[in-house]
């Protein structure tokens, strides 16, 4: 196990090196956990890379003051989430939906179905994307990225009865679509 | 019933991410690095074009204060701080460092043979900025982390082994605000009956990070063959601290797998691993060959070619060469610095220093940094004692840390 090679480099880089590294280790772990968070929200994977680029650019910028504590996916997440809503609110981005949507409809798609038609997991994920944003995303939190009531509350600034509430609806939604289809 | 089973796939499915490839391709990974590293280039040329600007505004100042005095200026010299290294030129006091920001949590353990075997003590110091000095703000005896937005203590407890063959000495993690509200002689403050015997097995640690610890275990009965583990916090916990909080269950030892953590795929033990601290750093080692309890030969490791991830260390990064912190302080065993890379703390074999660290004057490379001459605070070691824990907290964490500390540690180390 010769590990002087590596360990000796990491001793001698310097600060914005480190920080690269830093990046480098979130991105590999984080990439697909923001990326599917900032696709599930937005349904579009080229919107889906745009915001993955900002939160991890803003990570970047602003690792001096992160203190690294253990919950790096839920602050990974918490960014992406920002990054989705402020990309919603601009009015760039209303503009950009006006063109896209003008673009889509003449070829009859639609960022929904583009999403469904990107996917190809499995038939709940197409289900779940079809939930309004509220429902989707508390399913999404708890059932793949695993976050606790708690956090997930923490999160999105509500209640955790609101939480509770909403994954109860989500779930319902779902089970009753499977068992109507 | 098939609902639950519904609700069980339903999640089940939803573990795997939406899209057949994974979303986060290596193209995009590409593109964000070349943006940084554009971003960092136009930093670089700002800050290069600013420092121009700044020498030049200072030559200009001088030269017109000196016009205007002529001969009659005889200026008095300023007061220098208690730790500053004489000024080779002007322009260097562009470069005297700011204010302190960071605040260290250190942990520390001192192992003690007795005749029966050996006991692992622990204590634990913040080292913060208080109202402008460095001081140790708070300290206590055991080990008091910071665990997402809680601290949690972890200390050494005793009871007697299963087979009632002696007494063990275990680790037990809580969070720190759970012992405060118990009452002593309830909860978990109750005593357990220990029997006396001879010391069996015993548990220390070597790292307590963000939210795993590395434990060292020795075995009595086998020649003192020791072995390590990994854990997380949680599962130092008691199995149930309602009925009985010293108690672990009798299941098998929990652990974090040396694959599983740090993706290490061909180890000879995934499960006797340690992190440990050398000379700067925190390194995984693991156990490299046979031996052990079953053998008359102790196991031998040898250090993981692997860098500990950010979710493993936190800022485990020294801002200056090691190099540099034995010139500065022979002898010196370990290092940690701040992550705003203002401060140095060295580790000798009786004391920690903690130093000032300023940006190098005159470097056009990448930033580079140097300890101030004088230490800003020494703080004593006892004998043996050794560094199990470094924890940063920046910004506003750190008057946080300040008021939690001092209410979980008890001022007895």
């Amino acid at each position: 196990m010769n590990t002087k090679t590596n360990l000796e480099a990491w001793r001698y880089t310097d600060a914005e090196t480190d920080a690269k590294a830093v990046l480098q280790d979130m991105m590999s772990t984080y990439g697909n956990d923001v990326w599917n968070y900032a696709f599930t929200l937005l349904r579009n994977a080229d919107l889906a890379d745009d915001i993955t680029q900002d939160v991890f650019l803003k990570v970047y910028r602003n690792l001096s003051t992160f203190r690294g504590e253990s919950s790096v996916k839920t602050w990974l997440l918490a960014i992406t989430r920002n990054c989705v809503y402020d990309y919603k609110r601009s009015a760039l981005f209303r503009h950009f939906i006006t063109d896209r949507f003008t673009h889509i409809r003449t070829e009859h798609r639609s960022a929904e179905s583009e999403a469904l038609e990107h996917i190809a997991v499995n038939d709940i994920w197409k289900q779940v994307l079809t939930l309004p944003v509220k429902y989707r995303e508390v399913l999404i939190l708890f059932g793949h990225h695993q976050l606790s009531i708690k956090e997930i509350a923490a999160m999105l600034g509500v209640s955790e009865g609101t939480v509770k509430s909403r994954l109860h609806h989500a779930r319902k939604r779902i089970l009753e679509r499977k068992e109507g289809s | 019933m098939e609902r639950n089973n519904d609700e069980k796939k339903l999640l089940e499915k939803l573990s795997k991410g939406p899209t057949s490839s994974p979303g986060f391709s290596k193209k995009l990974e590409s593109r964000i690095e070349e943006k940084i590293g554009k971003e960092n280039r136009m930093r670089r040329s700002w800050i290069f074009l600013a420092g121009r600007v700044a020498v030049l505004v200072v030559i200009l100042i001088f030269s017109f204060n000196f016009k205007l005095v002529g001969d009659n200026w005889n200026p008095s010299p300023a007061p220098e701080p208690d730790n500053a290294e004489p000024a080779a030129t002007g322009v260097v006091e562009i470069a005297e460092p700011a204010p302190l920001r960071d605040a260290l949590l250190l942990g520390l353990r001192k192992d003690e043979r007795f005749e029966k075997g050996t006991s692992s003590t622990y204590r634990t110091l913040l080292v913060a900025p208080v109202a402008g000095s460095l001081e140790v703000a708070a300290r206590g005896s055991g080990i008091l982390l910071p665990y997402k937005q809680e601290f949690w203590k972890i200390e050494t407890a005793t009871r007697n082994t299963e087979d009632g063959r002696g007494i063990m000495r275990y680790l037990t993690a809580y969070p720190a605000e759970q012992k405060e509200s118990a009452g002593p002689g309830t909860g978990r403050n109750r005593p357990l009956p220990v029997h006396d015997g001879p010391l069996v097995r015993s548990e220390a640690l070597t790292f307590v990070g963000n939210k795993y610890v590395s434990v060292q275990t020795t075995d009595y009965t086998a020649q003192e063959a020791g072995s390590y583990r990994v854990n997380t916090v949680l599962q130092l916990r008691p199995a149930d601290p309602e009925q009985t909080p010293e108690l672990r269950p009798n299941s098998p030892t929990p652990f974090v797998s040396l694959s599983g953590l740090l993706g290490v795929k061909d180890p000879v033990s995934d499960v006797n691993w340690a992190i440990v601290r050398a000379k700067g750093k925190w390194i995984a080692m693991a156990q490299n060959g046979s031996g052990g309890p079953a053998s008359s030969i102790p196991y031998r490791y040898a250090e993981v070619p692997v860098r500990l991830s950010e979710t493993v260390v936190s800022h485990d990064k020294l801002a200056v060469p090691w190099e540099d912190v034995e010139r500065l302080q022979p002898g010196a065993k370990d290092a940690v610095s701040s992550p705003d890379r203002d401060l140095l703390a060295v580790v000798t074999d009786n004391e920690i220093r903690f130093y000032k660290l300023r940006p190098s004057p005159g470097s056009d490379g990448p930033e580079r940094f140097q300890p101030l001459p004088e230490p800003l605070l020494t703080v004593p070691l006892r004998k043996g004692e050794t560094l199990i824990m470094a924890q940063w907290a920046t910004g506003i964490y750190v008057p946080q840390w300040i008021d939690k500390t001092r209410k979980y540690l008890d001022g007895n180390d």
